[in-house]
């Protein structure tokens, strides 16, 4: 036992030292991380800013004006511009200048014109100019009868899209970054010759994959904590279950990924060949079907059964668990218990993958 | 010039042999097309395949059970669960794995029969609060029809969508695609082209041939190119037969879009592959680049959603230009002066990176 703890040793400091020297991991495990968390965190968005939005009325009313100053209040409108006739508005939106119009006709009817192109944020759209005008007229104390739909939203009071998509970039960086640092570092050393070289020295194979996991482990778990900080101080997002439950299931996950990367390496043993398959088979899925951006419960069914054959899906679930709403143990249990299983999975596979053979 | 132009081709061949014969190039040729069109096609959208819901009906009169009937007969809602008391409804969202609950109060039906607004509160699983909030959209569907059909009231405003008027997600990300994979293509090929050459050892042969710098660095963009054009198409073949969706445009200008796209991006991959030492640091240089741009694009969510200094930094990008001409021209069917005005940070682009691909090369030899 103390022979394979010395071997793991001396192979991690051999690991670290090639860390430290490469450079290109620590670009890939901390630097990367870092970049992506920014330009998700900022650029990802479904919470409809900005919009362009034109306005005819045929005819001119105390309820028209009304509107049009709601419309100018408020900020989700970039700007709000008043055309003398249908046609020139239709031009306006022929032309990109603006991607919506409000046509307030003489018998009193409001018709919403809206260019389609974009048709997720046409919806949104639609959605806010509704919500402008119902809140508008309700201002006036004037009701509107029949039924209506007023939503309340659980877990995420003010609808901010980041806090549901935070959690998911956590996903998708671990991912990436845990999968592609061990993705390489098999197949390299089988493509410079340094393999058969390992394969020659008494390390036994689960010497190997431990000192392959460890320092990679701690780099990326680096770059994970940076996401995390990032995640609570720039984004804001609450922590409403528990920082450990977070900390438990990222650790497992990344243990899988690492195993992953291993596997994916020691089976092409090709760095190129390696990067392709993991960013196919980690970044894809992690992307799609975790149910990052979108839900899973209103996906075909047959994608939601395909979603929960891969790790991710359950990762993120954890994530939402330990960020947003707390609670949940018996889901808890079963999604942790189902982790632990793809992380054992994977690595005892890459110690398999990795025993003592030249030849594949 | 007939020699050149002959030579030209033999090279042209080599290039697209190089590329095809090897197992790792050929792999990357079809199995990210298959495996996007299903992701993309399927499981990105934004109109929702079903809705599992709770209902928590406090009212239980004539007219509640008529607007949950209306609700269950749409074909989309499914209901997982039925509760009577506002204390049972954090198990609905907790444990029956609804999106929303459904709670009408008790007072719903007089309300309704005084004319008053009867308001239906929906709690929405804001774990993933856009799904939610869509799927809220649909329940205000449903009620709008309600009250035009049991209550006889004629609803106030009709949205009216142009260019995709049942708001259907595929028509928005499908076209896109095209471009999205012509590039990942494009660029993955031609970032590996120089460096796979010098890693092999045979670019010394290469520039011992009476090849001028500009032949081989044409025939280094001119295959993968072509095997862009050639994915291009096929997700465009798959638009308009598999997923049906109807092309506005001429196919004419669809390919000029595409090819003042691929020309920027073809630039810039011999500009990585020419700076490059291996494959690998060209690999990592494409992946560098790759994701910003794919992620700054608007592919998922709208460049207008981003903050402003975001969006200047969107110029820089020539998937997000790409994406939306290609559309517009898909879509809407803009002309060739369109495309021109709509593509000019994506041209400017081409005109940076062939030159400077031209540069790293010649320093190179």
């Amino acid at each position: 036992m103390s022979e394979f703890l010395t071997h793991v040793r001396a192979l991690c400091i051999k690991e670290t030292r090639q860390i430290i020297r490469d450079k290109s991991a620590i670009l890939l495990g901390v630097v990367l991380p870092v970049i992506l968390i920014f330009l998700f965190g900022f650029g990802l968005s479904f919470d409809v800013q900005n919009i362009r939005l034109g306005i005819v009325k045929e005819q001119s009313s105390q309820a028209t004006t009304l509107y049009t100053q709601a419309f100018r209040a408020n900020s989700t409108f970039d700007h709000v511009s008043v055309f003398p006739s249908r046609t020139r508005a239709f031009d306006a939106l022929k032309s990109f200048d603006i991607e919506a119009v409000v046509i307030f006709d003489p018998n009193q009817k409001v018709q919403l014109i809206i260019d389609g192109l974009d048709a997720p944020r046409a919806t949104m759209v639609t959605n806010v100019v509704m919500q402008t005008m119902a809140s508008a007229s309700a201002a006036q104390g004037v009701t509107t009868p029949g039924v209506q739909i007023v939503p309340r939203i659980w877990f995420n009071e003010g609808a901010e899209s980041r806090w549901y998509l935070v959690p998911g970039l956590m996903v998708i960086i671990l991912t990436m970054t845990g999968t592609m640092l061990t993705g390489l570092v098999i197949a390299r050393e089988w493509e410079r010759g340094t393999m058969e070289a390992l394969l020659a020295t008494p390390v036994s194979a689960f010497a190997l994959i431990a000192s392959k996991t460890i320092p990679y482990f701690l780099l990326a778990m680096v770059g994970w904590l940076l996401c995390l900080l990032s995640a609570i101080f720039i984004y804001e997002i609450p922590v409403r279950g528990s920082l450990a439950l977070i900390t438990l299931s990222s650790i497992i996950y990344l243990f899988f990924c690492l195993g992953l990367g291993l596997m994916i390496s020691a089976i092409t043993r090709s760095q190129f060949l390696s990067s392709q398959i993991t960013l196919l088979a980690s970044f894809v899925p992690a992307l799609l079907l975790s149910g990052f951006i979108f839900d899973l419960r209103s996906a075909p069914a047959w994608a939601d059964t395909l979603a929960h054959l891969f790790p991710p899906v359950y990762y993120l679930e954890l994530l939402k668990v330990g960020f947003l709403t707390g609670g949940m143990t018996s889901l808890m249990i079963k999604d942790l218990i189902i982790l632990t299983f793809f992380a054992v999975l994977t690595l005892t596979v890459s110690v398999q993958l990795n025993q003592k053979r030249v030849r594949k | 010039m007939t020699e050149r132009l002959q030579r030209f081709r033999a090279l042209a061949h080599k290039e697209l042999l190089a590329t095809v014969k090897e197992k790792t190039s050929r792999m990357i040729l079809i199995g990210p097309l298959v495996l996007y069109i299903i992701l993309f096609g399927y499981i990105a959208s934004f109109n929702l395949d079903r809705v599992p819901y709770a209902l928590c009906d406090l009212s239980k009169s004539a007219v509640s059970t008529q607007f949950v009937q209306a609700i269950d007969n749409n074909r989309i809602f499914e209901r997982v669960g039925t509760y009577h008391s506002l204390a049972q409804v954090r198990h609905a969202v907790d444990e029956a794995n609804a999106l929303l609950v459904v709670v009408i109060p008790e007072n719903f039906a007089d309300t309704v029969y005084e004319k008053k607004s009867a308001t239906i509160q929906v709690i929405i699983d804001g774990r993933n609060s856009t799904t939610a909030q869509l799927a809220a959209g649909y329940l205000g569907v449903i009620a709008e029809a309600f009250n035009a059909r049991v209550l006889g009231l004629e609803s106030f405003l009709t949205p009216r969508l142009l260019y995709n008027p049942n708001s259907i997600t595929q028509w928005f990300i499908m076209p896109g695609l095209i471009a999205m994979l012509s590039m990942l293509q494009v660029l993955i090929l031609s970032a590996l082209s120089v460096a796979r050459e010098r890693e092999q050892g045979t670019f010394e042969q290469l520039l011992v041939s009476p090849y001028r710098t500009i032949d081989l660095l044409l025939a280094k963009a001119y295959i993968p190119m072509v095997i862009g054009l050639f994915q291009g198409t096929l997700i465009f073949l798959v638009d308009l037969w598999w997923f049906d969706i109807p092309m506005a445009g001429s196919v004419w200008v669809l390919y000029f879009a595409l090819l003042i796209f691929m020309t920027a991006i073809v630039g810039l991959g011999l500009a990585i592959s020419a700076y490059s030492e291996t494959m690998q640091q060209g690999l990592l240089l494409v992946f560098v680049f790759m994701v910003p741009m794919v992620l700054l694009s608007g592919l998922f969510a709208p460049v207008q959603n981003m903050p402003e200094w975001l969006q200047l930094l969107t110029y820089a990008d020539p998937l997000r230009f790409a994406l939306t001409t290609i559309r517009r021209v898909y879509l809407i069917g803009i002309g060739f002066t369109e495309v021109i005005v709509g593509l000019w940070p994506v041209i400017l682009m081409a005109l940076v990176t062939l030159p400077l691909a031209y540069y790293f090369f010649k320093k190179r030899l």
